[in-house]
C-alpha cells in the first residue's frame, strides 16, 4: 500500500532571513545586493560576493528559539559545535516542526534526511590537525552525514536517518529518500531538507571555474554571467496525509512525485535529454501532463550553459503542450546554497503555489527569448494550475525533478 | 504478482584485516591497540598520470570493480547503459577528495585550487564518473549516513526497482583513508577501545528485477530480498517484530529467518577484534552471503543482514538464499 505525502511544515534560514515569512518577503521584494562574505577573507579571489548569511545573527536566533521552543518539543541540549555544524538546519527544523505541530511524542517515529555540499567539520578539523591540535572537540562531527546525526539528536528522532551528498542535487536525493519513507509506511513523518554553511574551498572552486558572477546573479538573463554562492538552511516535515489529517494538521501542499535521472555526459556540463527524462519520470508517477503544470521553480543557476540546457529541456517536456507554465529561477534572491538549493526552492515552489502567483525575478532586467514567461518586471505572475514543479541539476550530469499540488478546493 | 529483487552479483575489495591477530601488526598503520588498514593502491599509482586527468582513486577502483561485477552477472557494457541502470554509493566519510581542496586552499591559495580538482571534488564524483563512462542515465546519488550509507545506498537502490524507476542497479559502499581524512582516522587511534580496526573497502551489489534477470537466464539460484526497513539501536520488542515481518516478504513467516547476521559495527560491543568497514560493513555481509552462503548446508535459508550507527540509526534487510551446491 502506498501513502499520499503532503508538506505540513516548512523552515528556513537563508541571507538575513530567519523564517518563512520573511523568506517568502524576500522573494517578493527581491534581492539585496549581494556582499562580502564575513567567514573568510574573499578579497583574493575574482568574484568576491556571495548571498551569505551571517552565522552570529543565525546562532542567536537558534538561541532564542531553543529557550522558546525548547522544552515544548522536547529538544535535547545543544551544543557551540553543533550550532556551528548545524545550526542553520537546526533553526530551520525548529520552525518547520512548530508549524507542522508535532509533539516530542510524534517526533519519536520520525526521521530525517538531510542534504548538504560537503558537510560535516572536515574543513575545521583538518586546520586543527595541520595545527597540531588533535582535541576530540571536532570528531564526532567531522563525517559529511554529521548534521543528520545532530537532528537526529537534538529531537529526539527514532525513524529513518539518512543523509545525501551529490552537489547540487543533493537536496532532491534527500526528498526522495523521504517521500519513499513516508510513501512505503517506513515512517509516519520525516524532516527533510539541507543545511550548507558557505565554504571558502567551494568559493574558490566556482572562481577557479569562472562559473561566478562579480555583480549579481542574473537568471535567464541575456547578460548574465554566472552564479552567486548562497548558504543557509531549509527543512520541509513531510508526513503521511492520513497521519496528517488524524491529527488535525492542514496539509500546506501534497507532494506529488519526485524523479531523478543521469545525463552520462559530462562533469560540469549539463545535457538537456537528462533534465527533460526526471521531469517525464516526475510527471508520470504523479500521473500528470505537462500543462497541469503552471510553475516551474528552475535550477537557474544564471551560467550560460545551465540557463540554455534548461531552456532546451524545458521545451522538450512542455513545448507541445496548449498552454505553458511560468518558468522562473529563485537563485537571483537567494543565491545558489548548493546542496541545499533543492530544498529552499522547494520551499520557494510550495510558497509560490499557495500564493497563486511566481516570484518575481528582480535581479533579471533583460530577459533572454525563451518560449515561457518568466516573471520580470511587467510580466503578469499569475499561475493558472494548482500544480508546480522544482528542479535541481548537479555536477556528474544529475537531474531531479520534484512535483507539489494543491488540490482543486478543500482545505489546504 | 510483484516482482522481486534479486542480488545478481557481488564483488569486494578490502584492506587486509578482517579478524586481527592478537598482536594486530598485520595492518597498515598501527596507533597502540588501534588498527587502520588500507587498499593496495598501486594499480592506480602506475597508471595515475594517464589518468589522473578522469580519475580519483576512488573513481578509478569503481570503474575497475564494475567490469568485475558485470563479469559476474554475465552483463556487458551494452546492456547496462542507458536509463534502466542506476548507480549508488554509501559511506561514512565520503570522498577525501573534497576536505583535500580545503588543505589545498589553505596550502597554496587561490591558485592551487584548479578547475579539474574542483569538479572531482564531490562526493558523488566516484558515480558520476562511472555513469558517464558506461553510459548509466538511471538515478544516481551519493549517500553518506554514517556507518549505515552502504544499506541506505540498498535501501534506495531497491526503492527505485520497485517502484518501477529503473530495472537494475549497481550499488557500491566504499571507505577512502586518503588525507585528510586517513589523518582523522589515525588521530581517533589515541581513544579507541583496544583492539578496534577500521579499514578502507569497497564492495559491490548488483540488484536487479527478477523478470529481467530471468529474461537473460540468470536468475536462477539468486538471493531475493524480502524486505528492506529501517530501525534504531535499542528498539523494543514490538519495534523488532515490525522489522521482521518488514523484511520477511509476503511469502515467509517471521519466524523462517533463520540466521541473523550484523554489521561489524554491532560486535564491536562485545569486545570481537573484527575490523570494521563503517559504510561498506552491511554490503559486505550481502557480498559474503552471495558467494559463500553457510557452507554445507543446502536447501533455503532466509538471511538478515543489517548495519547500525554509533549514532543510533540502523537499516536490515531480509535476504533470500537458496543454497544449491553443498559447498562454494
Amino acid at each position: 500500500m502506498t501513502r499520499s505525502v503532503v508538506v505540513t511544515g516548512m523552515g528556513v534560514v537563508t541571507r538575513n532571513v530567519i523564517g518563512t515569512r520573511a523568506f517568502d518577503q524576500l522573494l517578493a521584494d527581491g534581492s539585496p545586493a549581494p556582499g562580502r562574505p564575513s567567514q573568510f577573507d574573499s578579497g583574493r579571489f575574482r568574484a568576491k560576493n556571495a548571498y551569505a548569511t551571517d552565522p552570529s545573527a543565525a546562532n542567536t536566533a537558534l538561541r532564542e528559539a531553543l529557550l522558546r521552543k525548547g522544552k515544548d518539543l522536547g529538544l535535547g541540549n545543544v551544543t557551540e559545535t553543533d550550532m556551528n555544524c548545524a545550526g542553520y538546519g537546526l533553526l530551520a527544523a525548529i520552525e518547520a516542526v512548530e508549524q507542522a505541530g508535532l509533539t516530542p511524542e510524534m517526533l519519536k517515529s520520525a526521521g530525517c534526511s538531510i542534504a548538504t555540499t560537503s558537510g560535516g567539520m572536515m574543513d575545521r578539523y583538518t586546520d586543527a590537525l595541520d595545527e597540531g591540535d588533535h582535541s576530540a572537540q571536532f570528531q564526532e562531527l567531522v563525517t559529511p552525514g554529521s548534521a543528520a546525526l545532530v537532528l537526529r539528536r537534538i529531537f529526539g528522532l527514532h525513524g529513518p536517518l539518512s543523509s545525501f551528498s551529490c552537489a547540487c542535487a543533493s537536496s532532491l536525493g534527500a526528498v526522495s529518500y523521504a517521500f519513499m519513507r513516508v510513501r512505503n509506511g517506513d515512517a509516519p513523518v520525516m524532516l527533510v531538507g539541507g543545511n550548507d554553511r558557505i565554504r571558502e574551498a567551494d568559493f574558490a572552486g566556482f572562481n577557479a571555474l569562472r562559473a561566478m558572477d562579480r555583480d549579481r546573479c542574473r537568471p535567464f538573463d541575456v547578460d548574465r554571467r554566472g552564479m552567486i554562492i548562497g548558504d543557509g538552511g531549509a527543512i520541509l516535515v513531510i508526513e503521511d496525509e492520513e497521519h496528517a489529517r488524524a491529527r488535525g494538521a492542514v496539509p500546506l501542499a501534497r507532494m506529488a512525485s519526485v524523479a531523478l535521472s543521469t545525463d552520462s555526459h559530462h562533469i560540469t556540463c549539463p545535457k538537456p535529454d537528462g533534465l527533460s527524462r526526471a521531469m517525464e519520470q516526475a510527471l508520470e508517477r504523479a500521473e500528470m501532463k505537462p500543462d497541469v503544470v503552471g510553475y516551474v521553480n528552475c535550477h537557474g543557476t544564471g551560467t550560460q550553459i545551465n540557463d540554455e540546457a534548461e531552456a532546451i529541456a524545458l521545451e522538450a517536456v512542455f513545448g507541445g503542450g496548449a498552454t505553458r507554465p511560468i518558468v522562473s529561477s529563485t537563485k537571483g534572491t537567494t543565491g545558489h546554497l548548493l546542496g541545499s538549493a533543492g530544498a529552499i526552492e522547494a520551499i520557494a515552489t510550495v510558497l509560490a503555489l499557495r500564493a497563486g502567483e511566481a516570484p518575481k525575478m528582480t535581479s533579471t532586467i533583460n530577459p533572454e527569448d525563451i518560449p515561457f514567461t518568466l516573471p520580470v518586471e511587467g510580466e503578469d505572475r499569475t499561475i493558472r494550475t494548482n500544480v508546480a514543479m522544482s528542479n535541481s541539476l548537479g555536477f556528474g550530469g544529475l537531474n531531479g525533478s520534484l512535483i507539489f499540488q494543491l488540490p482543486e478546493t478543500g482545505d489546504f | 504478482m510483484k516482482d522481486s529483487v534479486i542480488v545478481s552479483a557481488a564483488c569486494a575489495d578490502v584492506a587486509p584485516g578482517g579478524p586481527l591477530p592478537a598482536t594486530g601488526q598485520t595492518a597498515g598503520a598501527t596507533f597502540g591497540s588501534f588498527n587502520v588498514n588500507f587498499l593496495d593502491h598501486s594499480e592506480f599509482e602506475t597508471h595515475r598520470k594517464a589518468e589522473r586527468g578522469r580519475h580519483t582513486k576512488v573513481s578509478y577502483r569503481l570503474c575497475q570493480m564494475v567490469d568485475r561485477l558485470l563479469a559476474d552477472a554475465g552483463l556487458t557494457r551494452d546492456q547496462i547503459s542507458g536509463p534502466s541502470t542506476a548507480l549508488i554509493s554509501g559511506s561514512n566519510y565520503g570522498c577525501s577528495q573534497v576536505f583535500e581542496m580545503h588543505r589545498r586552499l589553505r596550502k597554496h591559495g587561490p591558485r592551487g585550487i584548479d578547475a579539474v580538482r574542483f569538479a572531482q571534488a564531490t562526493h558523488n564524483y566516484p558515480v558520476s564518473a562511472c555513469a558517464i563512462e558506461y553510459g548509466l542515465m538511471g538515478p544516481c546519488l551519493a549517500v553518506v549516513s554514517t556507518e549505515t550509507a552502504g544499506m541506505d545506498a540498498l535501501h534506495c537502490a531497491y526503492d527505485w526497482i520497485t517502484d518501477e524507476r529503473c530495472d537494475r542497479a549497481i550499488v557500491v559502499g566504499f571507505e577512502d583513508f586518503s588525507s585528510p581524512t586517513g589523518e582523522h582516522v589515525c588521530a581517533r587511534a589515541k581513544d579507541a577501545p583496544a583492539g578496534h580496526a577500521v579499514s578502507e573497502a569497497m564492495v559491490m551489489v548488483m540488484l536487479e528485477r527478477q523478470s529481467t534477470a530471468q529474461a537473460r537466464g540468470a536468475a536462477d539460484g539468486k538471493p531475493v530480498i524480502t524486505g528492506i526497513t529501517t530501525t534504531y539501536s535499542g528498539a523494543d520488542a514490538a519495534e523488532a517484530e515490525r522489522v521482521r515481518s518488514k523484511i520477511a516478504g509476503d511469502a515467509l513467516d517471521t519466524d523462517k529467518i533463520s540466521s541473523l547476521t550484523t554489521h561489524r559495527m554491532g560486535q564491536r560491543a562485545v569486545g570481537t577484534k573484527d575490523t570494521d568497514y563503517l559504510g561498506a560493513g552491511g554490503l559486505l555481509e550481502i557480498a559474503h552471503l552471495l558467494n559463500s552462503p553457510n557452507k554445507g548446508q543446502q536447501g533455503q535459508q532466509h538471511w538478515q543482514v543489517g548495519a547500525l550507527s554509533q549514532g543510533g540509526s540502523g537499516v536490515m534487510a531480509g535476504i533470500k538464499v537458496t543454497q544449491l551446491e553443498p559447498a562454494l
